[in-house]
């Protein structure tokens, strides 16, 4: 009896869906285009060419030297070459550029003299990322210059070649970054914001399916007797073409652009269902307990999509305060994230991916409370 | 209806949608304070890290000593061996840890240059800079420390030190967000977005309220652009203290520095909110109910936010997303902002996010007049 009462309103809602332009399009024309816009956006994965602007006021061998090597870096491009530091400050303003390299006058013969000229960099800090990007590219060639220049001015004087070798590098650094190599942002950033649409999809789908129901007061009729059973066949579809979706990202991630798996894909496919229990328990609370269909979108709103911010992909949790750090924890697509990262980085961690489990087993158990609800509303 | 009436009738529709109200005002006012939440600590702090040292002397332990006092960085835990620390990190007890090899101290001061290899998670990318950072620093600050004595050891005349270790030297200044906060990098961005989609998501739900005929007492044959005045003076004026509070009240709370001239925030800022509104005219009239409203917007957000270029930079992004970006107001007028407040340009200088937005003004006014007249007509 259950089973056919599933099945019954499962095909009832795939008719609906069939002849509601809006209901496929929030399953897959929507996401689709979502997604392929975000994984455009960030293609070019490693960042290069970002424009600088030169002020040159020795115009030597030495300074042309100095911006060849600049130009050279991959994530720079010396675009602008000024006169005066003001212009250049201009360029930054109007966001034509993202630094200045200031070479003093005199550059190449204090350079001969040992008297130490001085760079100045203007770094636009403004735009964390690109400033850092910046940054190390400038840090890095001017390092390496320096060494060079050094040599270079003692081989002119003819001075002693082991003196002359000493290099501020005195320790060689090998630096190991596990589970990203390349400092990839396409992986960091792309993997959260393709989840946290993701969920915002979820939880506005079904406020649309029992939305309508509300607001024509319907739902009373519609879910009368077998209430469970219709619920999970109503649900079914949506269940089952957002798993698809999210099998598909992770697909796409580890699949077809290449990053390391190391891990168990069950655990995956498991906290991809529960969260989708999850999400779409949330949204039957937050459309039966105020029984408003416009309200409902409001709260969702409010609910799914700052989640970007609160995961803690970009600014990590631990330095988050407390309110931060407590919202983040009331939402499951960060213990899904959590999940999917530790299982293609670390592999076998069995105690952190149990407790990332467990919390959206708590998250999939709201789906009782949100049954209460719904049942009192409908046999009130 | 002569204009007066209708611009009543529009102020009591608008108000008394509860759902309109609460996206408008209660939105407005609660994602002032929601969406800073997980930046407002502005810097990467907190960070525990490991070191495995297998020379013990007094160049690592003063190693330790300097880590441990970097403000980033909450605690560093020594471990006995690589296999214990790479254990702790894969538990996520530590995000990084420093490896010295044997004959550390000595090998620098024969200049046998050892190799300290430093391993991170570079899940978090933001954790990952910090902790190379940190590292590199104090060990180089160390080395050369080192490296000093022994050239003074050598007797090399003091006021030649430096050049025997770099040729020039190079100042770096960190212009319009010297600390490095990440409120200032991402909220003056993200408020302008705020503003814009909720003033979309408000002019979506009256427009759509309307063709979908939800309202009582309301003339659906008012004269079309009375009604789209009425609109536009009422959302001109809540949206202008809606500026107003975030970019004064609100950024202000948050410590962000802001060094805009008032005249020309105030000139762009109405230029953003009437192109916003014209746009919120036009969507509103292209919906067929008002439910619609609240999701179409929200799921615009992520790719407005990350097409705009201060997160990723526009040079990087493909040319006909960035295009398509500028069929909307965020992208102009959070890069016209951006400028003004934080990069202290001026109304010169954002002269083209200006005129695109006056032209998106037009265009989306024209647009909305002839749908929301096609409708009436009905």
């Amino acid at each position: 009896m259950f089973f056919s009462f599933v099945k019954q309103f499962f095909f009832r809602e795939i008719q609906e869906i069939k002849y509601s332009w809006y209901k496929l399009s929030l399953l897959f024309f929507i996401p689709l285009i979502s997604f392929t816009m975000i994984i455009c956006i960030f293609y070019k994965a490693i960042v290069t060419n970002l424009p600088i602007v030169v002020v040159d006021n020795d115009y030597s061998t030495a300074s042309r030297d100095l911006i060849f090597s600049i130009n050279a870096t991959q994530a720079l491009d010396v675009r602008y070459k000024v006169t005066s530091v003001k212009e250049a400050k201009n360029l930054l303003s109007s966001s034509k550029a993202y630094a200045i390299v200031v070479i003093p006058y005199a550059f190449s013969k204090k350079i001969y003299r040992h008297e130490l000229p001085q760079v100045t960099l203007f770094i636009n800090a403004e735009y964390i990322l690109i400033g850092k990007v910046i940054s190390s590219a400038l840090s890095g060639v001017l390092l390496a210059k320096n060494i060079a220049f050094n040599i270079g001015a003692f081989i002119a004087k003819e001075q002693n070649l082991q003196i002359a070798v000493v290099d501020l590098n005195s320790i060689k650094f090998s630096i190991i970054q596990l589970f990203n190599e390349n400092q990839n942002y396409f992986y960091f950033l792309v993997l959260a914001i393709l989840f946290s649409m993701w969920q915002i999809f979820i939880a506005v789908c079904v406020i649309v399916v029992f939305g309508e129901m509300v607001k024509t007061d319907q739902y009373k009729k519609i879910l009368q007797k077998f209430t469970f059973a219709k619920l999970v066949g109503i649900l079914l579809p949506y269940t089952i073409v957002f798993f698809l979706w999210g099998m598909l990202i992770v697909f796409f991630m580890y699949g077809v652009y290449g990053w390391d798996f190391n891990g168990n894909i069950f655990t995956v496919i498991f906290a991809l269902f529960l969260t989708i229990i999850a999400y779409e328990a949330i949204a039957l609370l937050f459309i039966f307990i105020g029984k408003d269909y416009a309200r409902a979108l409001s709260l969702t709103a409010v609910y799914t999509a700052p989640a970007f911010a609160f995961l803690g992909i970009t600014f990590p949790q631990i330095s988050m305060n407390s309110f931060a750090s407590f919202w983040s924890n009331m939402l499951p697509v960060k213990y899904l994230i959590d999940v999917v990262l530790l299982e293609a980085n670390y592999a076998a961690n069995y105690e952190i991916v149990l407790q990332d489990i467990q919390a959206l087993l708590y998250f999939s158990l709201v789906f009782i409370f949100s049954l209460g609800v719904i049942y009192k509303r409908v046999y009130k | 209806m002569n204009f007066i009436r209708v611009l009543q009738q529009e102020f009591k529709t608008i108000f008394s949608d509860v759902a309109l109200v609460l996206t408008v005002v209660g939105g407005v006012i609660l994602y002032a304070f929601l969406y800073p939440q997980p930046y407002v600590k502005e810097n990467v702090t907190n960070i525990p890290m490991g070191i495995v040292t297998y020379d013990q002397n007094d160049l690592t332990r003063d190693i330790v000593f300097a880590l441990d006092s970097i403000p980033s960085i909450q605690k560093v835990y020594r471990f006995n061996s690589v296999k214990e620390a790479l254990h702790a990190l894969r538990n996520k007890e530590i995000y990084g840890y420093l490896v010295i090899p044997n004959n550390f101290k000595r090998d620098i001061l024969t200049k046998k240059r050892p190799q300290v290899t430093i391993v991170i998670d570079g899940s978090y990318f933001l954790i990952f800079g910090e902790i190379v950072q940190a590292s590199l620093k104090t060990l180089l600050k160390q080395a050369l420390n080192q490296e000093v004595s022994i050239l003074l050891k050598q007797q090399t005349p003091l006021s030649v030190l430096p050049n025997y270790i770099m040729s020039f030297s190079n100042k770096t200044i960190e212009l319009f967000n010297p600390n490095n906060s990440y409120t200032q990098y991402v909220l003056p961005a993200v408020f302008i977005l705020i503003l814009q989609q909720t003033l979309l998501i408000g002019l979506g739900i009256v427009g759509g309220g309307v063709r979908e005929r939800v309202y009582l007492q309301y003339n659906y044959n008012a004269n079309v652009v009375y009604v789209m005045l009425s609109r536009y003076i009422i959302f001109l004026f809540l949206f202008s203290f809606h500026l107003i509070f975030y970019l004064g009240f609100v950024f202000d709370f948050f410590k962000i520095l802001h060094i805009g001239l008032l005249k020309d925030i105030i000139i762009f800022g109405y230029l953003f909110i009437s192109a916003v509104i014209a746009c919120g005219l036009f969507f509103g009239s292209l919906l067929s109910k008002r439910e619609l409203a609240t999701p179409i917007v929200l799921f615009s957000s992520l790719v407005f936010v990350f097409s705009a270029g201060f997160v990723w930079p526009k040079e990087m992004i493909p040319f006909w997303i960035i295009d398509f970006s500028y069929l909307f107001p965020s992208t102009l007028g959070i890069n016209g902002f951006l400028q003004l407040n934080q990069l202290g340009a001026t109304l010169k200088d954002v002269r083209f996010e200006a005129f695109g937005l006056i032209i998106q003004f037009i265009l989306y006014g024209f647009l909305a007049y002839w749908r929301m007249k096609d409708a009436t007509r009905q």
